[in-house]
């Protein structure tokens, strides 16, 4: 006969799960080891919307967990369609919108739920790969509280490598505005510990650039600091 | 905001759903980005991401191109001579990789949408790694094996190392193929558990004595070439380095990391690769093998390589760890095919290092 243990979510509603279900959460498995869940156990945090998800989780994964040790027992190494099957349900459980699926982050975290934990924050972090990082922005809402000083400062430093301290440009030249430029000259200053090392390039001749940066990466500075447009 | 498409969109909840997560929970998002490139653009978000990418714990380095460097880092642009693949190629001194356009926006608006130049910047695996601080588990993937083989000839590697190596195991055959008609079958197998007469006088035993070489050349090679992102790393705990063609695998755990940084490390001779040691080498033969799935290998071989300093390669502890190694090794139906050589006679070589 299975122990049933009782939950109740912040606004009140009363959840009965099996004992086996509810121990997949680790807080409510030391809960229940210390005695605690007598009468049913408080889950503050968490609203009847998270906990039914949280709990239909824990359910399919546990007659997984029931299965696969069956099929272990039985050297039988067909489990894949199994895996596959509880694949495909994680990802169709995870298709919410945002802020029930960062309501299922903050529930796994409390309730301390590995599986579901990984499983929510893995889905983010498929969100974020691949993006720039004002389309991160915009998927998340999230604000650029970077001034456009420090935003040139880590495009310069993510393409030269070196800091907007060390680099000043002083820009002379013609360029045309409706060709390519073929024939641009910069005065590129660079700051080399010892005070400033001109660097003088010009395109087309591949000619020498003092200081090191080369001529490509001087054009890229400059780009990144806003003075070619 | 008028956004009509966006994942996730629910337009009465326009609020930063970050803002609700404490940072240890941001962590272990990063984390499961792991992807370098995607951290890099993840820090120029905002100043929270910013302060947190650098504390992330796992980190995966996806390397696309290879390119030779010879001096003058402005020659790094020009996508440099294919990669050699012959034998005894040139290592490189520099593993470059290109960092896909992270401000792709900034054009030229002179030409159209032309852009002015080519939007590439090529940063090696250290210099791009320098911003993360606390690196326990670190994956590097090549975009290709070392050892240039011909068609259809299986060769795969393994290796751990410390401050030199320790452990190598080499799966390799002549022929993978699916399971050949049954007259071939019978004509391979005189199968009586020895190797036959033929395999040294056919090639076979030189054949697997260059994979051999090369896999240790290889792996010695990749070795060297962590030395600075070792030295960057101290928190570093298991250090992965593989490649996309699933060819060649060193790994590095705690214990092998501590005894790197602590012994110094050999170069050898032409000091673009550590050296490898003296060694035994254990082969093992079938001239063909069943492998799950309906595959079949030809001149099916096994290496197990060891240093001989580690003591008689007889003991039965040893042997134990050695055949543990070689179970984890490989994956997939060459998992079963190092299990069934593993059964197989033994043969013992000795090489010189090198």
């Amino acid at each position: 006969m299975a122990e049933k243990i009782i939950l109740k979510s912040s606004d009140g509603e009363v959840f009965e799960v099996e004992e086996t279900v509810a121990m997949e959460s680790q807080t409510i498995k030391h809960m229940i080891e210390d005695d605690c869940a007598g009468n049913g156990i408080p889950l503050p945090n968490v609203t009847s919307k998270i906990l039914s998800k949280v709990i239909e989780y824990c359910k399919r994964h546990v007659e997984a967990s029931a299965a696969a040790a069956s099929k272990y027992a039985a050297e039988d190494s067909s489990s894949k369609p199994a895996d596959n099957e509880l694949k495909a349900w994680d990802e169709e459980f995870v298709r919410v919108d945002q802020a029930t699926l960062f309501d299922l982050i903050l529930a796994a975290n409390y309730l301390n739920i590995k599986g579901l934990l990984d499983l929510t924050c893995q889905t983010v972090a498929d969100m974020i790969k691949g993006k720039t990082p004002e389309e991160i922005r915009k998927t998340f809402n999230i604000k650029n509280d970077f001034t456009p000083e420090e935003e040139d400062e880590m495009k310069v430093r993510l393409i030269s490598g070196k800091s907007t301290k060390h680099i000043a440009v002083v820009w002379q030249s013609v360029v045309k505005a409706t060709e390519p430029p073929t024939c641009m000259r910069l005065v590129f200053v660079m700051e080399n510990g010892n005070g400033w090392l001109p660097a003088v390039v010009t395109s087309g001749s591949r000619a020498s650039a003092f200081g090191g940066l080369g001529e490509y990466n001087c054009l890229r500075c400059c780009l990144a600091y806003g003075l070619l447009r | 905001m008028q956004n009509k498409t966006r994942i996730h969109a629910d337009p009465s909840v326009d609020q930063d759903q970050f803002d609700r997560i404490p940072d240890s929970l941001v962590l272990l998002i990063l984390n499961k980005i792991a992807d370098v490139r995607s951290l890099g653009r993840c820090s120029a978000v905002s100043k929270r991401f910013n302060s947190l990418v650098p504390g992330v714990h796992d980190v995966y380095v996806k390397i696309d191109r290879v390119v030779t460097v010879d001096g003058d880092s402005d020659d790094a642009l020009d996508p440099s001579s294919p990669r050699p693949r012959n034998l005894f190629s040139h290592f490189l001194k520099l593993m470059m990789f290109t960092l896909l356009k992270p401000f792709h926006h900034l054009r030229n608006t002179n030409g159209g949408n032309k852009p002015l130049f080519p939007q590439l910047s090529h940063h090696s695996p250290a210099q791009v790694l320098k911003n993360f601080t606390h690196i326990r588990n670190l994956r590097i993937e090549l975009p290709a094996g070392d050892v240039g083989t011909e068609e259809g000839v299986l060769l795969r590697w393994r290796a751990e190392f410390g401050s030199t190596l320790q452990n190598c195991m080499i799966l390799g055959g002549t022929r993978v193929d699916r399971k050949p008609a049954s007259a071939e079958q019978e004509t391979a197998l005189e199968d009586n558990g020895s190797i036959p007469e033929s395999f040294y006088t056919n090639g076979g035993l030189k054949l697997r004595v260059v994979w051999t070489i090369c896999s240790l050349i290889a792996a010695s090679t990749r070795h060297y070439l962590l030395r600075p992102i070792i030295k960057d790393h101290p928190t570093l705990k298991s250090l992965v380095l593989t490649d996309a063609d699933g060819q060649g695998t060193l790994s590095m755990g705690v214990k092998q990391l501590k005894e790197f940084r602590e012994k110094p490390l050999a170069a050898s001779a032409s000091s673009n690769r550590t050296q490898v040691p003296a060694s035994n080498m254990k082969l093992r033969y079938a001239p063909y093998l069943e492998l799950p799935g309906g595959m079949g290998l030809q001149g099916a071989t096994l290496v197990t390589i060891k240093p001989t300093s580690e003591g008689s390669c007889g003991s039965s502890s040893r042997r134990k760890e050695t055949d543990a190694f070689g179970c984890g090794a490989f994956d997939g139906p060459f998992k079963a095919a190092a299990k069934a050589l593993m059964k197989r006679r033994t043969y013992l070589l000795e090489m010189n290092g090198f």
